[in-house]
């Protein structure tokens, strides 16, 4: 699992959904998340961790248009070979983002260790942990 | 309400500690106690159901006194009404389930009311067996329907499922659940079993060393990770396995297996036997009609 520390600093709401704007570094991430009546209400200013799953980061070349919200161009610093998945290891401020992608799309993307990519992640994939 | 506020010391394998409570409990909560073996659990089960004397306090039920060091108050069991469910049954050997039933009832010209109970329970079938001719989970639901004899207070459950096979645990759960609801009854339960507490309990108390260090929902007490996601679920960690560069964790939830995958960071602290929390958003599962 992908953890980055965040705060956030904006807060939108629209019926059930709520939309999180959260600063991690210099970078602004977003998050949507469905309301409940259980967790606690989050609050500008708060810290809390955001999660997200390796497979579900995208990788493209970096001048690509895309329409997630977090996206991010950061150099490669490993790449973990499998034998149809393979592991990418992007350089993010001080932290290590993996993603985990199909071997095929790699080598159709000429991904090389020390390269930059763009990495992205859908708001609806990105769920937070209050610590 | 009932009102809790004792200490007793308990002797441990660690030495000597005191059970420290003081809590209220609501009507109609269903409240189980968490912690380690030797925590106080079963002595504060005990000491609410007048088994055990604390060394000072009181206890209160609905405005009635039931102990209070002070004043020399210290009602019988009897007195307290509450059901009290073992692991081991506790059914008389040489009497029927009807027998054993009959004998709970207070007032014996009420015969009626074990007629009533054995078809709440679904267990009419079984009125005349002897407790050795029943399974284990039956043994179990006879000594749930002993306690409903008296119409109790309280419903104290110490590990009442933890001899049972998971499929009888599953369906007993689903019975206390009903029974909670049809009746009412405020219901202490102690288990070490997290999916269990999530089926049953609105309210956990989590005892460490004979001190309530928690109190709250059990999805707070237990996904302390408090993570956005909607979809929720207890499981045990099954089998590891490593599957390309990721590994495949099988989990039983909900008595059944299901697989997901992780990467070695994910896995590195997880053993086979331990209770996991699965998460993920609302966004992600697929609805299908079926």
């Amino acid at each position: 699992m992908n953890i980055l520390p965040a705060n956030v600093t904006k807060i939108t709401k629209s019926d059930s959904f709520i939309l999180l704007e959260l600063a991690c570094g210099n970078s602004i991430f977003t998050s949507l998340v469905l309301e409940s009546s259980e967790s606690d209400e989050y609050t500008l200013g708060e810290n809390v961790n955001i999660l997200f799953k390796e497979t579900e980061v995208m990788i493209a070349t970096p001048d690509s248009k895309v329409s997630a919200r977090n996206s991010f161009v950061c150099p490669i610093s490993d790449i973990e070979m499998g034998v149809l998945l393979c592991n990418i290891a992007f350089d993010f401020d001080s932290y290590i983002i993996h993603a985990i992608i199909t071997k095929n799309a790699l080598l159709e993307l000429e991904c090389e260790k020390g390269e930059s990519f763009r990495w992205f992640v859908k708001s609806n994939e990105v769920s937070i942990q209050k610590i | 309400m009932i009102h809790i506020n004792i200490t007793k010391p308990l002797h441990t394998a660690d030495g000597t500690i005191d059970l420290r409570v003081n809590k209220e409990i609501h009507k109609g909560d269903f409240l189980t106690l968490f912690g380690k073996s030797g925590s106080g659990k079963t002595t504060l089960l005990r000491i609410i159901a007048g088994l055990e004397t604390p060394k000072s306090g009181t206890i209160t039920v609905d405005g009635e006194v039931w102990f209070d060091s002070e004043k020399k108050i210290n009602l019988s069991p009897q007195k307290r009404n509450v059901g009290f469910v073992f692991q081991d049954y506790a059914l008389f050997a040489n009497m029927s389930v009807r027998q054993n039933l009959e004998f709970a009832l207070a007032d014996k010209s009420k015969s009626k009311k074990v007629d009533e109970i054995l078809e709440i329970m679904e267990i009419q079938n079984l009125s005349n067996m002897k407790p050795q001719e029943l399974s284990g989970g039956q043994k179990q639901r006879v000594a749930v329907a002993r306690t409903l004899m008296t119409n109790p207070k309280m419903l104290l459950l110490d590990e009442p499922l933890s001899a049972l096979d998971s499929a009888m645990r599953l369906k007993l759960q689903d019975e206390l659940h009903a029974i909670h609801k049809r009746f009412g009854i405020t219901s202490i339960l102690v288990t070490h079993d997290i999916s269990e507490v999530f089926r049953l309990c609105n309210r956990v108390f989590k005892i460490s060393l004979g001190e309530i260090t928690e109190d709250s929902t059990p999805s707070k007490v237990f996904s302390n990770q408090n993570i956005s996601g909607k979809f929720k679920i207890v499981g045990e960690v099954l089998s590891i396995k490593k599957s390309d560069i990721l590994y495949i964790v099988e989990v039983l939830a909900n008595n059944e297996i299901v697989k997901v995958t992780g990467v070695q960071s994910d896995i590195k602290n997880l053993n086979i036997g331990d209770k996991i929390l699965l998460s993920s958003k609302a966004f992600n599962p697929i609805l299908t009609k079926i």
